[in-house]
C-alpha cells in the first residue's frame, strides 16, 4: 500500500499530471471506489487490493490532460483496445501496473459472512479479516475469486510505463473455455432453450453495456431510432436481438474484464457469449484482444487464406 | 408521407404469362404510400416512359417502381426518363418481376404472390428513398507520370498532344527505360534506339511536357482531379540552365578507368565515370554527379569537371530539392527489374564470367554497346562456337522462382538466337525452353524462322548444372521430348532471367495508396474490363509496373491510360455517383474502425472544432472524390453512424419488415379483363 | 424448440441478401436461361456482401425468415476488391454465434454466386427450400 501512495504522491507533484486515478476504500463492506487524487494529500487515501474491481480506464477521458493510472491486467487490457480503437491518446497517459493474482468477487463474500454486520474489513497477502461487531473472521481469499480469475493467464498488464513488483508468468491454468466448449456440445433445441430461458429475463437496464470499458460509443445501435432495429419493449424477440448484436459488437475486442457479469442485476451469463466470440475469433483468425496496439481490429481487416468451410 | 407511383410491366408475355401484372397493379394500388399504380404492356418502350413522366407530374409522385425486368437491365433507363421528368433519379426503384420471378416460376398463383411481395418491398424502400444529387468535384488539368520507359513515354506524349500538361518523373538521369537498352526489337527487327528516341526527345522538346530526370516521388496527397504531389529533385551538381551537354567532363573525370565504378546502362558490361551521362542519346543529355563515387565528394580534392567545364554549369553545392506539383490524374509507369543475377548457382551467373543474362547479351549485341556490337566472351574476348540459351530462369519455378510467366522471354531468346547468327556466323545457338509462349502478332511466325531458317536448335527440357571444363562450360540438361539426357559443350550461356517487379513498388504503391499482389505487381481494378485503372480513383498503370509485358502491350498501355486520363480532364469537373457513404458526425465517437475496411482509402480522420479553435471531437470523415460506394465502412460502424447512400439502413429495414405480413391470397384477374388490355 | 410443421401448407420463407455484380447478376441470369427453383426466396440487393450488417439477418429472422442467405461474389472477384472478405470475416464469426444462441446451422447459408453461375443460384435456392422445410418454421426469434 505505501509503495502505490509514495508513487502517487511523487507523480502528483509534477506539472504534466492532472489527476491519478486509483481507488479508495468505499462505505459499503468489502467495496472499492474509483478515486481521483488530485493533491498529495488525496494519494494517502489510495488502496489497491484483491477488492478493487471497477475497471478504471473509462475514467480517462473525463480529464483533458494527463492523468497516471494504476490499472491491473483487465485495465490494462482495455486501455490496449482504447488506445487500438482510438478514444485514447497514449501521451496523455502514465501507467503504473499492477500485478493481480485474481479478484475478489464482493457478492460471493457478502454470502459467506451470512448477514452479519461487518464494522471493517483488511486484506493481507492471500487472506481477508472481516471484523464484526464481535469478533472477526477470517477467510482465503482463493475461495471466493470472480469467476474470470482463475483462468487469467494476464497477471502483468501488458502495456504500462512502470510495474509494481516483477513480471507474473503463468503456468498450469484451468480452461479458460471449458465452460463455452460444454455448451457448444449441446444439441441447438437445448442452446436455444438455456439462451432463451436468460434472454426472457433481462430487463434491458443495460448494465452491461454502460460498465463494460468498449462500449464507449455515444449512442449504442440499440438507442438507434432510425431505424429502431430493436425494438424498446421487452421481450424475448428484441432482447435476444439486442443480446446478439451486443456479443457481436465485442467480438475481437472484448478483453474478458467480466465487469458485465459482475453488473448484471439478473445474472445473465453474458461472459459466456463473449467468451464463445474471443473462442471464435481466436480460432478462425488467430487474434486475441487486449494485446497489441498497433494491428487493425480483426473484424476491420482481413486475409485472403481466411477459412471459409462453410460458404458454399 | 411519401406519394408512390408503380408501374407493373407486362413485357410483352414475358411477365405478363407467369404473373397476374393486373392483380399485381391492383394489389400495389393498396400498399401503403402507393397513389397511383397501372400496369403497361411494354414500359421501357417510349411510350411506357412517357406514362411514368405524364404519370409523376400528374399525380405529384415522390416515389416511382419499375415493376418490370432486371435493375441491372434498365434502371439507367428509368432513371434517366426522370431526369427529363424533372425528378429526382435516385426516387426510381425497380423490383425485379421478370428475371427474379416469371421466368423462374411456372406456377401463376405462387409467381404472382411473390411479385406482389417483390413489389412491397420495393415500395417499402422507396418510401424511405432520398434525393441525391451528384457529386462534382473540381479537376486540376495535369497529369503526373511517373517513369519514363515506353510506357510512360507514350502516356505523357498522347496525353500532352491531347493538350493537357504533363509532369514526367523519372528517377534515373534519362528517360527511355529498359527499351533504350535494347538492340533490335522483335518481330520485325528493328532497331529499338532508332524508334525509341525520337519519342523521348519529343518528350523533352513538347510544350506540354516538364521532365523531372533524376527525381522521385516524395508523397502524394489528395485524390482523383485534385492529387498533390511532392517531387524530390536530386542534386546533379549540374546547371541545367547552363550545361551545354558537350560531355567534356565525362571525358575528363578520373573516376572509372580501372573500371571501379560500373555503368548501370551497360549492366555492368562497361565502366563509367563519377560524373556521366548514361547513354549518348540520353534525355535530358545533362550529365549527373554520382556523388558516393565522385573523388570531390569523397575526399574534398579533385574537381576536374568544374575545371574544364566552360560554361561553368557544375555547381558542387547543389542539394536535393522538393517541387510541388499539383494534378488531376496519375500514371504510374515505373517498369521492372530483372530476377537477381546470383539466384540461380546451378547455373554459376556470377560464378562464371561466360555465364550472362539476355540483358547483358542485349547490350553485347548493340552498336554502341561495350563490345561495339560483337558478341565476345567476357572470358577471353573471343567470339564464342556454341552459346546456350536458357529460358525460364526464375519464371515458372514455384519452388525457386516466382510463379508467372515473364512473357517475353520466349520472343527475345529467339530474337538473341537470330542476333547472333547475324553477328556471328557459324555459331551455333542451342536454347533450352519449357514451351513456346509465341502469342502476339507476328510472334510465331518469328520464333518459327530463327528455328528453320537462322539455324537455332530447340531443346524442350530443364537445364540442370553447368559447369567448367577446361575453357568451355558444360551445359547439363534432358531432352524431355526424346527422354534423353543432353549435354552441351558452350562457350557463352545467356539467362533468360524473369522479370519482377521494380525495387521499392512496394514503397511508391504506399505512397500512391494503390494495392499490389503478392509479387509488388500493381493490381488493375479489374483483370479485364478496367486493366489500366487502379482501385483508387484518378490514379491508372501502364507497363510492367502491372505485369510483365512485351513493347507494343506497353505501349498500348501507355495510349489506354493516356486516354482514361483525358476522359478525365474532358470536364470541367468530375461528376461522381452519390451513392456513397456518409458519416454522422454528431455520434462518431472516431474509432475508426472502418478506416481499414476501406479498400479506396476514403476515410481519414477529421477534427471538430468549436469557433475558437479548440478540438471538440475527432471523427471519421469521407472523401466523396474517392468513394466508391460499397458500404463495407457503414456495417463496420457499430453505433450505425455511417450510411450508404440508396442502401440505408433506413431502406434496408423497411424492405425487411414488409416480411412480417405475408401476402397469403390475391384475386386473379379474369381473363376477359386482361384481353380487353 | 423447433417441431417440424404439421401443416402440408406452410412454405419457407427466405431471406437472401446479394451483392449487386455477382449473386444478384447469377440470379438474373437463372432467369435468363429460364431456370426454375421454388418461389419461396426474396432478395434484397446490396452494392456487396461487405454491407450486409447482421442486424440485417437478426431482423430478417425477426420478420419471419425460415432462413438466411448471405451470397456474393467469388474470392478476388469482389468489385470493390475486399467487401467479400471482410464479409467472410464477419459473418464467419457471427454465425457462430448463431449457432451458439440455438439457430441451426441449416438456417444461415452463404455462398460465393458469380455472374455467371445461374445454375449454381438456381439449384442452391432448391437446396436451400429444401432443407428449411425439413426443419420447419423457425421459432424463438419472433415469437
Amino acid at each position: 500500500m505505501e509503495d502505490i501512495i509514495n508513487i502517487a504522491r511523487e507523480l502528483i507533484k509534477r506539472d504534466d499530471i492532472e489527476a491519478i486515478i486509483g481507488y479508495e476504500k468505499g462505505r459499503a463492506p468489502f467495496q472499492t471506489v474509483p478515486f481521483f487524487a488530485r493533491t498529495p494529500e488525496d494519494c494517502d487515501k489510495l488502496i489497491m487490493n484483491s477488492l478493487c474491481v471497477n475497471n478504471l480506464v473509462s475514467y480517462i477521458n473525463q480529464f483533458s490532460g494527463k492523468v497516471a493510472i494504476f490499472v491491473k491486467p483487465c485495465d490494462a487490457k482495455a486501455l490496449v483496445g482504447l488506445l487500438q480503437e482510438h478514444q485514447i491518446e497514449r501521451e496523455k497517459l502514465h501507467i503504473i501496473g499492477i500485478n493481480c493474482q485474481g479478484a475478489l468477487n464482493p457478492k460471493k463474500l457478502r454470502n459467506a459472512i451470512k448477514g452479519r454486520m461487518v464494522k471493517d474489513w483488511s486484506i493481507n497477502g492471500d487472506k481477508i479479516k472481516v471484523y464484526y461487531e464481535s469478533g472477526e473472521e477470517e477467510f482465503n481469499i482463493k475461495d471466493f475469486l470472480l469467476d474470470k480469475c482463475p483462468a487469467c493467464d494476464t497477471r502483468t498488464p501488458p502495456i504500462y510505463d512502470e510495474l509494481l513488483g516483477d513480471e507474473i508468468k503463468t503456468a498450469d491454468l484451468p480452461e479458460l473455455l471449458a465452460r463455452v466448449k460444454e455448451l457448444e456440445k449441446l444439441p441447438a433445441a437445448e442452446k436455444q432453450q438455456y439462451w432463451n430461458e436468460h434472454f426472457e429475463r433481462c430487463l434491458r437496464c443495460y448494465a452491461c453495456v454502460k460498465i463494460c470499458p468498449l462500449c464507449y460509443c455515444e449512442r449504442c445501435f440499440v438507442e438507434n431510432a432510425s431505424p429502431q432495429w430493436i425494438d424498446k419493449s421487452n421481450n424475448l424477440k428484441s432482447n435476444k436481438a439486442f443480446h446478439l448484436i451486443r456479443a457481436y459488437h465485442l467480438a475481437g475486442r472484448c478483453i474478458d474484464c467480466g465487469e458485465c457479469d459482475r453488473a448484471c442485476p439478473m445474472d445473465i451469463p453474458l461472459r459466456e457469449l463473449n467468451l464463445k466470440m474471443r473462442k471464435s475469433v481466436e480460432e478462425h483468425f488467430n487474434y486475441v484482444p487486449g494485446k497489441d496496439i498497433d494491428v487493425p481490429p480483426p473484424l476491420s481487416t482481413f486475409k485472403k487464406e481466411d477459412p471459409q468451410d462453410f460458404i458454399r | 408521407m411519401a406519394n408512390i407511383g408503380v408501374f407493373v410491366c407486362w413485357c410483352g408475355s414475358n411477365i405478363a404469362q407467369t404473373v397476374d401484372v393486373v392483380a399485381v397493379a391492383k394489389a400495389a394500388s393498396e400498399f401503403k404510400d402507393v397513389v397511383y399504380s397501372v400496369d403497361y404492356k411494354y414500359m421501357c418502350s417510349s411510350p411506357g416512359q412517357n406514362m411514368m413522366i405524364d404519370a409523376i407530374k400528374q399525380h405529384n409522385l415522390d416515389g416511382v417502381v419499375i415493376a418490370s425486368c432486371s435493375p441491372r437491365m434498365h434502371e439507367s433507363t428509368f432513371r434517366s426518363a426522370a431526369v427529363l421528368a424533372g425528378f429526382n433519379p435516385y426516387m426510381v426503384e425497380m423490383a425485379n418481376l421478370r428475371e427474379h420471378c416469371s421466368w423462374v416460376h411456372d406456377n401463376r398463383e405462387e409467381a404472382t404472390k411473390k411479385a406482389i411481395e417483390l413489389v412491397r418491398m420495393i415500395v417499402a424502400k422507396v418510401a424511405r428513398n432520398a434525393p441525391l444529387n451528384k457529386i462534382y468535384v473540381p479537376v486540376t488539368k495535369r497529369a503526373l507520370v511517373i517513369g519514363g520507359g515506353i510506357a510512360g513515354i507514350q502516356a505523357a506524349l498522347d496525353i500532352a498532344n491531347g493538350g493537357v500538361e504533363v509532369i514526367m518523373v523519372e528517377k534515373e538521369p534519362s528517360i527511355g527505360g529498359h527499351m533504350s537498352q535494347l538492340d533490335e526489337t522483335f518481330p520485325t527487327l528493328d532497331c529499338s534506339q532508332c524508334i525509341l528516341t525520337p519519342r523521348m526527345v519529343e518528350v523533352a522538346t513538347h510544350k506540354n511536357i516538364t521532365l523531372y530526370a533524376y527525381s522521385e516521388v516524395d508523397s502524394v496527397e489528395g485524390f482523383v482531379g485534385n492529387f498533390k504531389v511532392k517531387i524530390k529533385r536530386k542534386a546533379k551538381c549540374v546547371i541545367e540552365e547552363l550545361c551545354t551537354g558537350c560531355g567534356l567532363c565525362t571525358q575528363k573525370c578520373p573516376v572509372g578507368k580501372k573500371g571501379e565504378v560500373m555503368n548501370e546502362f551497360e549492366v555492368g558490361m562497361a565502366p563509367r565515370p563519377a560524373i556521366y551521362i548514361p547513354f549518348p542519346q540520353a534525355v535530358p543529355n545533362i550529365p549527373v554527379i554520382d556523388r558516393e563515387n565522385c573523388t570531390y565528394f569523397k575526399t574534398g580534392k579533385c574537381g576536374v569537371c568544374a575545371k574544364v567545364c566552360v560554361a561553368k554549369a557544375i555547381d558542387f553545392n547543389q542539394k536535393d530539392e522538393i517541387v510541388e506539383e499539383e494534378v488531376g490524374a496519375i500514371i504510374v509507369a515505373t517498369g521492372y527489374d530483372l530476377y537477381p543475377k546470383d539466384s540461380y548457382g546451378e547455373y554459376g551467373y556470377g560464378k562464371f564470367k561466360d555465364v550472362i543474362s539476355g540483358l547483358e547479351f542485349e547490350r553485347m549485341v548493340s552498336a554502341s554497346g561495350p563490345t561495339k556490337g560483337k558478341v565476345l566472351r567476357p572470358s577471353n574476348g573471343k567470339p564464342p562456337k556454341n552459346v546456350v540459351f536458357i529460358k525460364c530462369v526464375g519464371s515458372r519455378d514455384e519452388k525457386h522462382g516466382i510463379s508467372y510467366c515473364s512473357k517475353i522471354c520466349c520472343m527475345y531468346t529467339a530474337k538473341h538466337a537470330m542476333l547472333l547468327h547475324h553477328k556471328c556466323p557459324g555459331a551455333k545457338a542451342y536454347i533450352f525452353y519449357m514451351d513456346i509462349r509465341a502469342t502476339g502478332k507476328g510472334y510465331e511466325e518469328f520464333v518459327k524462322r530463327a528455328m528453320e531458317e537462322e539455324g537455332a536448335v530447340y531443346i524442350r527440357g530443364r537445364v540442370s548444372r553447368i559447369y567448367k571444363r577446361k575453357d568451355h562450360l558444360v551445359v547439363v540438361g534432358a531432352d524431355t521430348l526424346t527422354g534423353k539426357p543432353v549435354e552441351v559443350e558452350a562457350d557463352l550461356v545467356v539467362l533468360a532471367t524473369a522479370i519482377i517487379a521494380k525495387d521499392g513498388a512496394d514503397k511508391l504503391a504506399q505512397i500512391l495508396k494503390i494495392s499490389y499482389d503478392t509479387h509488388n505487381f500493381y493490381n488493375e481494378a479489374h483483370p479485364k474490363l478496367r486493366p489500366v485503372e487502379t482501385n483508387t480513383a484518378g490514379i491508372f498503370l501502364a507497363g510492367c509496373c502491372q505485369a510483365p509485358k512485351d513493347i507494343p502491350d506497353s505501349v498500348s498501355q501507355g495510349s489506354a491510360a493516356a486516354s482514361k486520363a483525358l476522359a478525365l480532364f474532358s470536364k470541367k469537373e468530375l461528376e461522381r455517383e452519390p451513392l456513397i457513404s456518409r458519416v454522422n458526425e454528431e455520434f462518431c465517437v472516431g474509432c475508426l474502425a472502418c478506416q481499414p475496411v476501406c479498400p479506396y482509402n476514403a476515410i481519414e480522420e477529421k477534427e471538430i472544432r468549436d469557433r475558437k479553435g479548440n478540438l471538440i471531437k475527432k471523427v471519421a470523415h469521407i472523401n466523396e472524390g474517392l468513394c466508391m460506394g460499397c458500404g463495407a465502412c457503414a456495417v463496420t460502424c457499430r453505433s450505425g453512424c455511417i450510411i450508404l447512400e440508396g442502401f440505408t439502413n433506413n431502406q434496408i429495414f423497411e424492405q425487411i419488415n414488409t416480411f412480417e405480413n405475408l401476402i397469403s391470397k390475391f384475386e386473379p384477374t379474369p381473363e376477359e379483363t386482361v384481353a380487353k388490355k | 424448440m423447433e417441431e417440424k410443421s404439421a401443416k402440408t401448407d406452410w412454405e419457407p420463407r427466405i431471406v437472401g441478401f446479394v451483392c449487386n455484380w455477382c449473386t444478384y447478376a447469377g440470379a438474373d441470369l437463372a432467369g435468363t436461361s429460364r431456370l426454375k427453383y421454388p418461389p419461396n426466396v426474396r432478395l434484397i440487393r446490396l452494392p456487396c456482401t461487405g454491407a450486409i450488417d447482421p442486424l440485417f439477418i437478426v431482423k430478417a429472422f425477426q420478420s419471419g425468415a425460415d432462413a438466411v442467405l448471405v451470397s456474393g461474389c467469388h474470392p478476388n472477384d469482389c468489385h470493390y476488391t475486399s467487401g467479400n472478405y471482410h464479409a467472410r470475416r464477419k459473418l464467419t464469426v457471427f454465425k457462430d454465434l448463431l449457432e451458439f444462441t440455438g439457430l441451426d446451422p441449416k438456417r444461415f447459408w452463404m455462398s460465393w454466386i458469380s455472374a455467371s453461375e445461374g445454375q449454381k443460384f438456381a439449384s442452391f435456392m432448391e437446396e436451400i427450400v429444401t432443407e428449411t422445410k425439413k426443419l420447419g418454421p423457425l421459432k424463438g426469434y419472433n415469437n
